[in-house]
Formats: structure tokens, C-alpha cells, sequence
């Protein structure tokens, strides 16, 4: 209808009486939506880092890791497939910082101890060379098998295969060289180095692996097979939960569960400021409602129902939360633009947390727009218009 | 003349706190004709706001009957009411109550837009109603570029833009020169000239001889009512004043520009019932 385009562009030009008071009483509903988006999107990063980084250990995954005292060893990676059914492939992983020195370099790298199922398993093997063979594992060999990073950081881009590097004082020979991987959650899953986990045992004087990592053949029994090698290990140590078993897909949830929470937190924490920004603007409206009586008293005299009123001060809240809450957007996504620069963190501004925290802008302008434009839109006209 | 507006054993009450009773008015009966133009007077405190605002449905009576233009308004809601002044009548104040910052165009248009009028008819009835008060060429100014006097004329032409029953004006020279409050007496009785009926309040004995009649009021009561002898024309008692200085155009002038301009249309859009009369009158203030 006609009269409401008017009503608001008088609700409009409202704004415009007093720009700096409208822009910093916006300035709360930018902050409040700002602060919402760019949090969020720290939490929804790090949702996305995390199973990224959990799917890219490969595929129908089983992870066992002792708990407390109890000890892996290579016989169980050796025993394990004889008792459960739909194992693919079983591999130990025993992983630890180590110096690395390559002619007069050395580096702090991870060393991972494997054996030659890793590829099977985790989905990804040697690009150049060759992975370790069982012959490697069981002939206690002395070689390794480099990631990219180390390319660069130990080599200084020589050709890689066949140097001989030395870790922790014992030489080995590299013979082959991983395929790139990336970096998830800010760690560098290329910088790392693979060796017989027989030969690191050796080398470190320890029996231990620390977590195995099992493929299943069949996704769909992964529960059954989940709860069968927890009884073994539960029947192997005499007590219950000796090992924590968990599938990939538990882990996903299990992680997801957490940054959803650590999500939740923020989200509540940034829609705080953004209610105290509601406060402001209903605390500007109030002053405004006052400073405006006159005004409101010579429209309610000339013939301006309840309603317009009400329309007119209401448009001025709302306008006041729509526009903060879209310059608020363009901030969130820039700070989290930059927050992710600065720290290094995977951020993700979703559209949903964009739309979700616009409506909320545009909720917190019309709530707290409410009670002013009722009270301006309640006004007797004589009295107002009596005030000076 | 059919009555324009009729009061019948018209009483307010105010209520202060849950005993107190103010008596403001207390039983007012009186009719208005169409084209009549009156002064009400009286001490203060004597009931004239009061009355002023029942008669400009700004309030409603606690007790009797109030009838506007055939309509009984004595009972209705406040939205009701909202639409009853915002159709029948044009309320001009002491101190203008103009928006500070709007355009005196803007200003005028003011009621039609809560009437619903589409934004070209508003501006072409509010530029009709600028040039009926001889403000043409002060459309696009605001209100701190003009003189009170001017800012009076275009409250007078926003009362006049809806093209009301009544004119209600509470002391409306009050705050003006001597000058500039004759000159809107002047507009005043042209308008009412031109069939507008127009009610006053007003202190001023020489104000209220501009008017056809007179109603006193002393404790919420009517003590008086009887016509002016010798209504004073206010066109006689500019002549004999001294010229305007300075920042007053003549009014005059701008009348007379009104005429080439949107001359026509300004007749129509403030006289109704109108006897005779057209923009050029203006030019005769
Ligand atoms: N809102 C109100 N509440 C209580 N008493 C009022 C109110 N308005 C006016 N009165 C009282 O009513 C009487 C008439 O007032 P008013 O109509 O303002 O007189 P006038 O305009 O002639 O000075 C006065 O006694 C005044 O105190
Ligand atoms: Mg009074």
C-alpha cells in the first residue's frame, strides 16, 4: 500500500536527523553481527579442519589406542587378523620428534614407525621410490621413506633418493618419497618420515606401538568388528575398556559433537554483543521517542493513527539493525578473513550463519524497537504537544 | 447556514489521582455555522484548551454531545478520532509546529500522507495550499530559513492542504510582531471569506474584533456570546501601519506570483462551499 512506502521513508529520513547517534548506535548491531560471523566461522573451521583431517586418514577406519598401561605390540598387529573376520589391512603407528640430519642439516621431524600395510590402510603411499616392504619391517632395515616438506627443509631440493640421513645417530637410507598430502588443522601432514616400526623400536630400546589403524573390508559390520576386537583386547587385559576402539565414523561424531559445542559457545558468546547492540538501539529509540515528542504530537494531531506511528519508529529501529547487520556481515567475513591469516586457523563463514545472524539482526531491531514505538505511538497529542 | 459544528451540554471532567475531580468544563451548548469565524475568550483556566481540544477531537467530552459536520464524534476510539481531524480539521498552534527539518512543501503535505493522497496529487494540493497563503516561492526553504510569520502562513497551509471543515487556531498571533500576526488575521479572514470556517482562541481584544463573533468562557462556562459590532478588516489596519522591514516580503507579491502559478487549483484546494474568491485574492492581503 501507498501510506506504508511513506510511513517508511519517514521511518528513513528519521534516521538522517541525527547520522552520527544512527551510526553508532548501528555500530553495536555491527560489532554484535561482526563478532558472531567471525566467531562462528572459528568454530565451523574447525569442525571442517578436524573431519577433514580425520577422512583424510583414509577410509573405514578402525583406530585402537591403549589406555592406561596397556601395551600394543607388534603381536597383537600380528594376531588381530587371525581372530577378526573383516580386517583388510592392520598397520601400528608409532610416531615421535626426532632429529634428522642430512650432510651438516638437521631437522625436527616427525618419525612415523609403520610397516609396508600403511598404504592399504591410510590411502596414500610412496609418488617417487617405493613404500617399505615386509622385508623392510622384518629385516629390521635401516631406510626411509620422506615427505615433501622434508624435500625442501633437510635437502634443499637435492634429489632425495638413496641419501643416506641419520636419525638419532643411526643412518638410514631414503627410498622413497610420499605423495603430497597438505596440511590439515595447521599441522603438516608432509612433514614427516616413514621407517620400519621394528627398526624405530630398536632404536628407541621399546617393544610398544602406540595405536594400531585397521581397515575393514565391510563399512557396514564396522560396529560388529568395533565390539569384537574390544573384547579381545578387554579378555587380553583382564579389565574393560583397556583399549579405546573407535571407528572413524565414531570419531567423526565424537569430534563433531565437540566443535559443534565449541561453536555453540561462541555463537552465544558473539549473539551477547549483539543483544547489547539491541539495548543500544532501544535505549537511542527511547531518547529519540522523548526528543521527538513534539513531533509525535503534531502528526497524531493532523491525523496519523496509532499504527503509522508505531510504523514510523519501529522503521527507524529495524532500518538501524538491517543496515549494522549487513556492514556487520561484510565485517565478520573480513575478520575472519584476516583471523585466519593471522593465526593460522581454518575459518568458514557459512551461508547459513550469514542468514541466521542477519534475521537476528533484523529480530533484535524490531524487539527492541517495539517498546519505544509503542510508547511513541501511545502518546496523547495534547499532551505531547503541550511538552516543549 | 447548516451548523457546522454543534455542542451539546459539552462537559469535561479531569480526573487527578482517584479522588480528585477538576471540572474544566461544565456543560457548553453552542452552534457554529458553516463560514462562521469565532474568537473564544476567556480567562486562563477558564476551559478554553479544553474546549479547543474536544472541538479539534483531540479529546472527547465526559459528559454530552459533540457533533462535527453531521457526524456525532462524542464517543469514538482514538484511531477514529486520528481520522476525523485528519479529514475535517486543520489545526494551526501558537508556536507553528512545523518539522524543523522538512521542506515547508513537505510540511503542507503532512495530512494527506496519513490520508493516503499518491505523492503527485500531495504535492500538487500542497503547492496549491503554499500559494493560497502567498508562499509559492518558499516551497523547498525550511522552517529556520523563514520568519514567523511565514512559518505561521504554511502551518495555515498545512491546516488548509486536507481541505478541512474547520479551522482550529489556539492563540495562532501569539507568538508574532504585531505586524506579522495582522497579516495572518488578514489570511485568516480572507480564508474565512472564502466559506473556511474558522474558530480561534485567542487574549487579545484587538485580535478577537477581527472575528464575527465572540464566545466567552469563565469557569467551564459559556458567560458570553454575541456577535462583533465592528469587525476590524485587516487589510484597513496594515494600510495604516508602518511598511514592513527588512525580511517581510509583501505578501503581496508573492500572492501575485501564486496567481500565474498553480493560481486555479489553490482555490479549490482550501475553500470549500467557497462563496467566491481565487489565488489573486492573495495578492489583496
Ligand atoms: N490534563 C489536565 N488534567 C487535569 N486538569 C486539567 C488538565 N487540563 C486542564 N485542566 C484544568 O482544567 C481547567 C481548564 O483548563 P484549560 O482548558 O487549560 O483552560 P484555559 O485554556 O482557558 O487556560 C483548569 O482548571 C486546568 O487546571
Ligand atoms: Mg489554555
Amino acid at each position: 500500500m501507498m501510506k506504508s512506502l511513506d510511513i517508511l521513508k519517514i521511518g528513513a529520513f528519521g534516521l538522517t536527523g541525527n547520522k552520527l547517534r544512527s551510526a553508532l548506535t548501528m555500530l553495536g548491531v555491527i560489532i554484535g553481527v561482526a563478532a558472531v560471523i567471525a566467531l562462528v566461522s572459528i568454530g565451523q573451521g574447525a569442525t571442517l579442519s578436524v573431519t577433514s583431517r580425520i577422512q583424510s586418514m583414509g577410509s573405514n577406519l578402525v583406530i585402537v589406542n591403549p589406555v592406561r598401561g596397556a601395551n600394543l605390540t607388534m603381536d597383537d598387529v600380528k594376531e588381530l587378523p587371525t581372530r577378526v573376520d573383516n580386517i583388510a589391512a592392520i598397520v601400528p603407528d608409532m610416531a615421535g620428534m626426532l632429529t634428522v640430519k642430512w650432510e651438516n642439516k638437521n631437522v625436527q621431524t616427525t618419525v612415523d614407525g609403520t610397516t609396508e600395510q600403511f598404504p592399504d590402510v591410510r590411502d596414500f603411499g610412496a609418488e617417487e621410490g617405493r613404500f617399505l616392504t615386509a622385508d623392510d619391517v622384518s629385516g629390521r632395515r635401516r631406510v626411509a621413506v620422506v615427505g615433501q616438506t622434508l624435500l625442501d627443509t633437510l635437502f634443499d631440493g637435492n634429489p632425495a633418493i638413496g641419501q643416506t640421513i641419520t636419525i638419532n645417530g643411526q643412518r638410514f637410507t631414503v627410498i622413497g618419497i610420499m605423495t603430497k598430502k597438505g596440511a590439515t588443522m595447521g599441522r603438516d601432514q608432509d612433514d614427516m618420515i616413514y621407517v620400519p616400526i621394528t627398526t624405530l623400536q630398536r632404536l628407541r630400546g621399546s617393544t610398544r606401538v602406540g595405536s594400531l589403524y585397521i581397515k575393514v573390508i565391510d563399512g557396514s559390520q564396522t560396529a560388529d568388528t568395533v565390539a569384537h576386537i574390544q573384547g579381545i583386547f578387554d579378555q587380553k587385559f583382564g579389565r574393560e575398556d583397556s583399549v579405546s576402539v573407535r571407528s572413524q565414523d565414531e570419531l567423526l561424531s565424537t569430534v563433531n559433537q565437540m566443535t559443534g559445542t565449541l561453536t555453540a559457545m561462541l555463537a552465544a558468546i558473539a549473539g551477547i554483543s549483539l543483544l547489547v547492540g539491541g539495548i543500544g538501539i532501544m535505549n537511542i529509540m527511547l531518547v529519540s521517542v522523548t526528543e521527538r515528542t513534539r513531533e509525535i504530537g503534531l502528526r497524531k494531531a493532523v491525523g496519523a493513527r496509532r499504527i503509522y506511528i508505531l510504523g514510523q519508529f519501529l522503521t527507524e529501529s529495524i532500518l538501524m539493525s538491517l543496515f549494522g547487520g549487513a556492514i556487520g556481515i561484510a565485517v565478520g567475513i573480513m575478520a575472519s578473513r584476516v583471523i585466519s591469516k593471522m593465526a593460522g586457523w581454518t575459518t568458514y563463514v557459512s551461508p547459513t550463519s550469514i542468514i541466521i545472524s542477519f534475521g537476528f539482526a533484523a529480530a533484535v531491531g524490531l524487539f527492541f524497537g517495539v517498546w519505544p514505538a509503542m510508547k511513541a505511538a501511545a502518546m496523547d497529542p495534547i499532551e505531547a504537544l503541550r511538552r516543549e | 447556514m447548516s451548523a457546522m459544528l454543534e455542542a451539546v451540554g459539552l462537559a469535561k471532567t479531569y480526573r487527578i489521582g482517584r479522588r480528585l475531580t477538576v471540572p474544566a468544563l461544565r456543560g457548553v451548548d453552542f452552534t457554529i455555522p458553516e463560514g462562521d469565524f469565532v474568537a473564544i475568550m476567556g480567562p486562563s483556566g477558564s476551559g478554553k484548551s479544553t474546549l479547543m481540544n474536544i472541538i479539534g477531537c483531540l479529546d472527547r467530552p465526559t459528559a454530552g454531545k459533540y457533533v462535527l459536520h453531521g457526524e456525532d464524534v462524542s464517543r469514538k476510539s482514538d484511531d477514529q478520532l486520528a481520522s476525523v481531524r485528519n479529514r475535517m480539521i486543520g489545526f494551526v498552534f501558537q508556536n507553528f509546529n512545523l518539522l524543523p527539518r522538512q521542506t515547508a512543501l513537505l510540511n503542507v503535505e503532512l495530512p494527506l500522507i496519513y490520508r493516503g493522497v499518491p505523492a503527485r496529487e500531495r504535492r500538487r494540493r500542497a503547492t496549491a495550499a503554499l500559494d493560497a497563503v502567498g508562499l509559492s516561492d518558499r516551497a523547498s526553504h525550511r522552517p529556520n530559513e523563514l520568519s514567523g510569520g511565514q512559518q505561521q502562513r504554511v502551518a495555515i497551509a498545512r491546516a488548509l492542504a486536507g481541505t478541512p471543515s474547520i479551522l482550529l487556531a489556539d492563540e495562532p498571533t501569539g507568538n508574532l510582531d504585531s505586524r506579522s500576526g495582522e497579516e495572518i488575521m488578514a489570511l485568516l479572514q480572507r480564508l474565512n471569506d472564502d466559506g473556511v470556517t474558522v474558530v480561534l482562541v485567542t487574549h487579545d481584544d484587538d485580535i478577537a474584533s477581527h472575528c464575527r463573533r465572540i464566545i466567552r468562557l469563565r469557569d467551564g462556562r459559556i458567560v458570553d456570546d454575541r456577535a462583533v459590532v465592528d469587525q476590524l478588516d485587516a487589510r484597513v489596519v496594515l494600510s495604516r501601519m508602518p511598511p514592513a522591514n527588512g525580511d517581510q516580503p509583501e505578501p503581496a507579491a508573492s500572492g501575485g506570483a501564486g496567481a500565474e502559478g498553480a493560481g486555479a487549483p489553490g482555490a479549490g484546494a482550501y475553500s470549500n462551499g467557497a462563496t467566491h474568491g481565487g489565488p489573486g485574492e492573495a495578492g489583496t492581503l
